[in-house]
């Protein structure tokens, strides 16, 4: 069956493989027959995903997510994922290893945004390109970062206590792409040998 | 063909408390199950209540069933009895006292609906500080109808509880006892 944190998974590699491919990258939505009413042996049940969606609860939220992107990272896109999680993806540039080198992100809100019950709150910045979990095979290990569910690799971009999540002030994708790119900074800098494991492993940056 | 508004739903304490077991083992994260049984004109008997199974999701505002799991367990339960069981619909928990339906609810409560030309059941379970249960009945155009419901066992008729092979059972037993 299809597991919620492979849901995120499958989207980044659908929109891989489209960036491979140079394609416009949109993700559709899969629609599904199901046969008549029976009973006893002949009884089918449909594949069920139930959940609380934030952006239901507080639509006026969502608006204000959507200015915060518009006005600090216009290019990104707003998605959503089959288990109904909307994400956000995008290009962010760094200027570290090379003077023009692209990172592809995903950003994935969890369906009780906002939240900080855990490390990173309740945005989710993954990395499609490059892919995390390819250079963490590479490399052995990457400091600093965290896992999902489905044990996939997502950026550490906040301490629980740096997400903002009560009913008057949140922090929004816009801040959590931000945090990623400071990451991403430190990432690259310590593949340059310029900061340590023991730096980057602790919350000095 | 519709059945006409309200249905009566009766729900056996078993299957009743298939809910309560599931809500209150995996509290606080979300879970579910579906709901089989048998109808009779505007009477709903909810006689068996699948539980989601062992590769679920389960978190505090997501779940998703083990599909493999309650199609293969539904259809053991439905066959035991002499008149098969039926899908009647499906339950699960909302966290806090939301008790409404989301956009992705709404998208598996219609799945449901597809399945069956007098309608569906869902049912959404609360726990705001007590166990709340609202049982919805809807059709395709997924117009919501909350729908009282009983727990009880006197109220359903003993020909949509009689097991396929519930004589056999008896034919031994008397077998061995007069051995």
């Amino acid at each position: 069956m299809t597991q919620s944190g492979d849901a995120a998974e499958q989207a980044r590699k659908r929109l891989a493989e489209r960036l491979k491919k140079g394609d416009k990258v949109t993700i559709k939505k899969d629609g599904e027959v199901n046969p008549d009413g029976r009973s006893g042996d002949d009884i089918e049940i449909p594949p069920g995903k139930l959940a609380y969606q934030w952006y239901e609860h507080d639509p006026e939220l969502l608006e204000l997510e959507k200015s915060a992107m518009r006005r600090f990272f216009p290019r990104f896109k707003l998605d959503k994922l089959d288990d109904g999680r909307f994400f956000w993806h995008g290009s962010i540039k760094t200027r570290v290893l090379s003077p023009d080198n692209d990172w592809y992100l995903q950003v994935v809100y969890q369906n009780n945004h906002p939240d900080n019950s855990s490390f990173g709150g309740s945005i989710r910045v993954y990395s499609i390109d490059p892919d995390l979990e390819e250079l963490f095979e590479e490399l052995g290990s990457i400091p600093h970062i965290l896992r999902d569910e489905g044990n996939h690799i997502y950026i550490c971009t906040a301490r629980q206590n740096d997400f903002l999540a009560t009913p008057q002030e949140s922090t929004s994708a816009a801040s959590a792409i931000a945090w990623a790119v400071k990451w991403i900074t430190v990432f690259e800098l310590w593949l340059d040998g310029k900061v340590t494991t023991e730096e980057f492993q602790s919350h000095t940056f | 063909m519709m059945v006409e508004n309200p249905i009566e739903v009766v729900f056996h304490p078993d299957a009743f408390h298939t809910i309560l077991t599931e809500t209150f083992h995996k509290h606080p994260a979300e879970t579910g199950g579906i709901l089989l049984g048998s109808t009779e004109g505007p009477k709903w008997y909810v006689i068996e209540v699948i539980e989601p199974g062992p590769g679920s999701i389960f978190r505090t505002q997501y779940f998703e069933y083990d599909h493999a799991f309650v199609n293969y367990l539904g259809r053991a339960r439905a066959r035991r009895y002499n008149i098969p069981l039926k899908v009647l619909g499906l339950w699960h928990r909302h966290p806090g006292s939301f008790d409404r339906f989301s956009l992705t609810d709404d998208e598996t409560n219609l799945k449901f609906a597809e399945l069956s030309d007098i309608g569906m059941l869902s049912g959404l379970v609360n726990i705001d500080p007590d166990f709340r249960f609202t049982l919805y009945y809807f059709d395709e155009r997924l117009i919501y109808t909350k729908t009282a419901y009983k727990v009880s066992l006197e109220e359903i008729p003993e020909k949509f509880l009689q097991k396929k092979y519930e004589e056999m059972i008896f034919r031994n037993h008397t077998h061995h006892e007069t051995l």
